[in-house]
């Protein structure tokens, strides 16, 4: 179940990560359709996820920032209490009982539809990179509702990183190929710079990778 | 003291550090003329100095070494700088490079023979595909010699390092395995 929601746009929000949302990151972790670049060690299992998720989603110091992309309350159907797709699979699969704020505020929450992250920060410099995976487990999923939820997400979360975190530079990686998430970027404000010739090792070979990014002096914001 | 000795050419050996090194790195890290390369003075010489395990978390498995003169042959010759092999990801097969010299060491081949030995560390040992290095646009002479060692300039990060009260544009390079001569 997404924590409260940190940043809010039209049609999506992001909000925190919370330990039964483990469920929906290892499938999107795994999953060959969506499986991000940023997994480093190959196939996760529910531990190691665990473990992902206390000492690089929940750590205390350093300045990365993750947050699931959760739709705006009102565009899909409010999620069960349970969101996990094998519901009593993991801890707190069910959606313990608290009481709270929070915990009203995360019932009325809908399913996640992805997971974005703001990593590599270098200080002074105040450089950034970000990266987004969406993938819907119900609800529309055509390729348009996608590129929408990114472009959104990435919006919020470069605003995020520029206008809360004072950030200069911004960047995120596409695969050359990608026409998709190159579309989606550039209309999120981002600028491709320049191509990083077989840089990333996908499906058995060498392949390009063009590098985007947006500095704070052209984020008009939204 | 350097250690013994890691990778050797003629003109230079490159050693691991050791714990009596630390005075030189720290004394020369802490000049302005070279301290931190890019990140925080600009470089008058090399193109950037940083230590894996200071900058770089993850999948880091890089290596940091001292370059040391061969000259007259002494193998106990005082180190003039370092070169760092480091952000290795092994399922890319890439790595990044950066070296400096201390500035009355400059203008001898130094960095350049260092520069060269973990070129071909990186791809005959290391079986990398892909080293990158990067240098502010401004520093000509870092640039030069990553041009002469074949590295092809690849693109421009806008305003990526931060170098004297303002933002300063970095230009990146790269040499594939196959582009690599060897020697």
């Amino acid at each position: 179940m997404p924590g409260p929601a940190f940043r809010r746009g039209e049609t999506v929000s992001l909000s925190t990560v919370e330990e039964d949302d483990i469920t929906f990151l290892q499938r999107l972790r795994n999953d060959p359709a969506t499986r991000t670049r940023t997994s480093a060690s190959g196939s996760e299992n529910a531990d190691e996820l665990t473990e992902w998720f206390e000492e690089d989603v929940s750590a205390l110091d350093g300045e990365d920032a993750h947050f699931l992309v959760v739709p705006t309350a009102g565009e899909n159907e409010p999620a069960e209490p349970s969101t996990s797709p094998a519901a009593g699979e993991g801890d707190g699969a069910g959606g313990t009982s608290e009481g709270g704020d929070a915990e009203s505020e995360a019932d009325r929450q809908p399913a996640p539809v992805g997971f974005v992250s703001l990593s590599g920060i270098e200080r002074p410099a105040g450089r950034g990179e970000v990266t987004c995976t969406i993938d819907p487990s119900d609800g529309d999923s055509s390729p348009e509702q996608v590129s929408s939820y990114a472009r959104e997400a990435l919006e919020l979360l470069v605003g995020y990183a520029i206008e809360e975190r004072r950030l200069h530079r911004v960047v995120a990686h596409a695969p050359a190929g990608d026409e998709a998430y190159r579309e989606v970027l550039e209309s999120a404000g981002f600028t491709a710079e320049h191509t990083q010739r077989e840089e990333w090792f996908v499906d058995g070979e060498h392949v390009d990778v063009v590098c985007h990014a947006v500095l704070a002096d052209e984020w008009g914001g939204t | 003291m350097p250690g013994p000795v890691f990778l050797g050419g003629d003109e230079v050996t490159l050693r691991p550090v050791e714990e009596a090194d630390l005075p030189f790195l720290q004394r020369h890290r802490n000049d302005p003329a070279i301290r931190a390369g890019l990140t925080t003075a600009e470089p008058q010489n090399g193109y950037e100095a940083q230590q894996a395990h200071e900058r770089h978390t993850g999948d880091d498995s890089g290596v940091g070494l001292l370059i040391v003169p061969r000259d007259g042959g002494s193998p106990d010759a005082d180190p003039v700088g370092t070169v760092v092999l480091f952000d290795v990801d092994e399922s890319n097969g890439t790595g990044e490079l950066a070296a400096w010299v201390t500035p009355d060491e400059q203008g001898k081949g130094y960095a350049t023979a260092g520069t060269r030995l973990v070129l071909r560390h990186a791809f005959e040992e290391r079986r990398l595909h892909k080293v990158v290095a990067r240098a502010l646009v401004s520093n000509a002479p870092s640039r030069a010699i990553l041009e002469k060692l074949g590295m092809t300039e690849e693109g421009i990060q806008r305003e990526e390092k931060f170098v004297d009260g303002e933002h300063h544009d970095v230009v990146r390079y790269s040499l594939l395995r196959r582009e690599w001569g060897g020697a």
